[in-house]
């Protein structure tokens, strides 16, 4: 019975994914007019997740990334679990002539510096092995201030400490607000925990079918969101 | 709750004014004082072993902890001294070498044993510097299996689907660490109006991800 039911929703995929494919190529064509002006006001920083066995195409992965830059987005982070990327980062690089790493020292600049696209690589030990070194870190200041003033039972970290001390071992970049899934399923795959509490995850199906305009379809859905941040 | 007490087949576990950045810092915390309270432990240990006052000191530090002189006495070579370790005590966390006699924490000693005990702890000290280096590795350090282990959600598995009614894509501070290996859902259903039929349609989907998913984790 499952695998009747599975094949039926195989075939509803199928049709949809036809339907999701003429739609997109509206968009690039650019008949549909609502997708025309995209405001990127909002967009400050953008994450894509590329499942491991499909971050080896870096030619698909540079693909995306000029569709990025000529859509707009200036700050942009790509991770994949097993660091695959972090690999072929110079090879990312020398196609991306306009393009440059995302360094913790420029942050102030970045904001401002409109010329280059800045590009930042992660993988899973930017998350939580990078949590567990920065507990190191906020550990030693615990034994400091614990030995100098007695036993102290009340809250003593707040995330501020946290976020100094990710930004100390080396993976505080900021808080992307977009978060695009290339991959089979829907998942973010590790990223960063700290980083993604309020990020939009979108996903765009494997990276192989990728196309121009579910890109921009996602990226015009993101404006339209609403936000409550509860203050 | 009275209506389900007798229930032992499935574990609803339900969290209130949670997020996950309060729980992350909650379980970096309980690491922190579980580990300060194993370092009390070794320490004691090491005490009741005879080691010289000077090394022992040092061993004590992990590079950043500056004992204070005990019992000073007026005389200001004295407090010279003292300023000196604590400066080059602050600087043992980048492991350089101290110049000089600087001695951390020398309890109780009188003036005129002063210059021999300097000496002698000093000759023990850079001995005890390579030591205490060592010792830097051997003392406890915060492991990611810690921090889980601390977690809130620790009593329970880590989730194969995340739903999210109301059509958001976000996960708006909820389980932000457990979810590396799940699907999330959204369905543009609110919560009250949430029936069996999006649920089916939720296994449904996590069932065609199975596969994946399964190959993900045994790869970890």
């Amino acid at each position: 019975l499952w695998c009747i039911l599975h094949f039926i929703i195989s075939i509803w995929c199928f049709l949809f994914e036809i339907a999701r494919v003429v739609e997109s190529y509206l968009i690039s064509s650019g008949l549909l007019k609502s997708y025309k002006a995209l405001d990127l006001g909002k967009l400050n920083y953008l994450a894509i997740v590329v499942g491991s066995e499909e971050a080896y195409q870096t030619a698909k992965v540079i693909e995306l990334l000029e569709w990025l830059e000529a859509i707009g987005v200036k700050h942009v982070c790509l991770y994949d679990m097993e660091g695959v990327l972090k690999k072929s980062r110079e090879a990312i690089l020398e196609k991306m002539n306009n393009a440059i790493v995302f360094q913790e020292a420029d942050e102030r600049n970045k904001l401002l510096d409109q010329q280059h696209m800045t590009l930042e690589f992660a993988s899973y030990s930017d998350g939580k092995e990078a949590v567990a070194k920065a507990a190191n870190l906020l550990f030693a200041q615990y034994l400091k201030s614990a030995n100098s003033s007695g036993d102290q039972e009340e809250r003593i970290f707040t995330e501020l400490h946290m976020t100094e001390s990710l930004r100390a071992v080396g993976s505080g970049g900021p808080e992307p607000d977009l978060l695009l899934v290339y991959g089979p399923a829907r998942c973010h795959l590790g990223f960063p925990a700290w980083r993604i509490r309020y990020t939009e995850i979108i996903h765009m199906g494997s990276l192989k079918s990728m196309r121009y305009g579910s890109l921009i379809k996602s990226i015009y859905k993101f404006t339209m969101v609403r936000q409550n941040y509860g203050k | 709750m009275a209506a389900t007490a007798n229930n032992n087949k499935t574990l609803l576990l339900i969290c209130v004014a949670y997020t996950s950045y309060d729980e992350i810092i909650h379980a970096v915390q309980e690491s922190c004082k579980v580990k300060r309270s194993e370092i009390e432990e070794l320490n004691s240990s090491k005490a009741s072993n005879g080691v010289a006052e000077g090394v022992e000191e040092v061993s004590k530090l992990n590079g950043i902890i500056a004992h204070d002189v005990q019992g000073p006495s007026e005389n200001s070579f004295h407090k010279f001294q003292a300023l000196n370790s604590n400066r080059a005590c602050n600087s043992v966390k980048g492991v350089e070498n101290k110049n000089g006699p600087s001695v951390c924490g020398i309890q109780g000693f009188c003036a005129d044993k002063w210059v021999d005990a300097a000496s002698g702890a000093c000759n023990c000290l850079n001995g005890g510097v390579e030591e205490s280096t060592n010792k830097q590795q051997v003392l406890p350090t915060i492991k990611l299996l810690d921090v889980e282990k601390h977690m809130y959600m620790s009593v329970a598995p880590e989730p194969d689907i995340l739903i999210r009614t109301s059509g958001e894509n976000r996960l708006s501070n909820f389980l932000l660490w457990q979810t590396t290996n799940c699907p999330l859902y959204s369905l543009t259903a609110l919560w009250p109006e949430l029936g069996l039929w999006h649920l089916v349609w939720a296994v449904l989907n996590y069932q065609r991800s199975h596969y994946y998913f399964e190959k993900k984790k045994k790869q970890l």
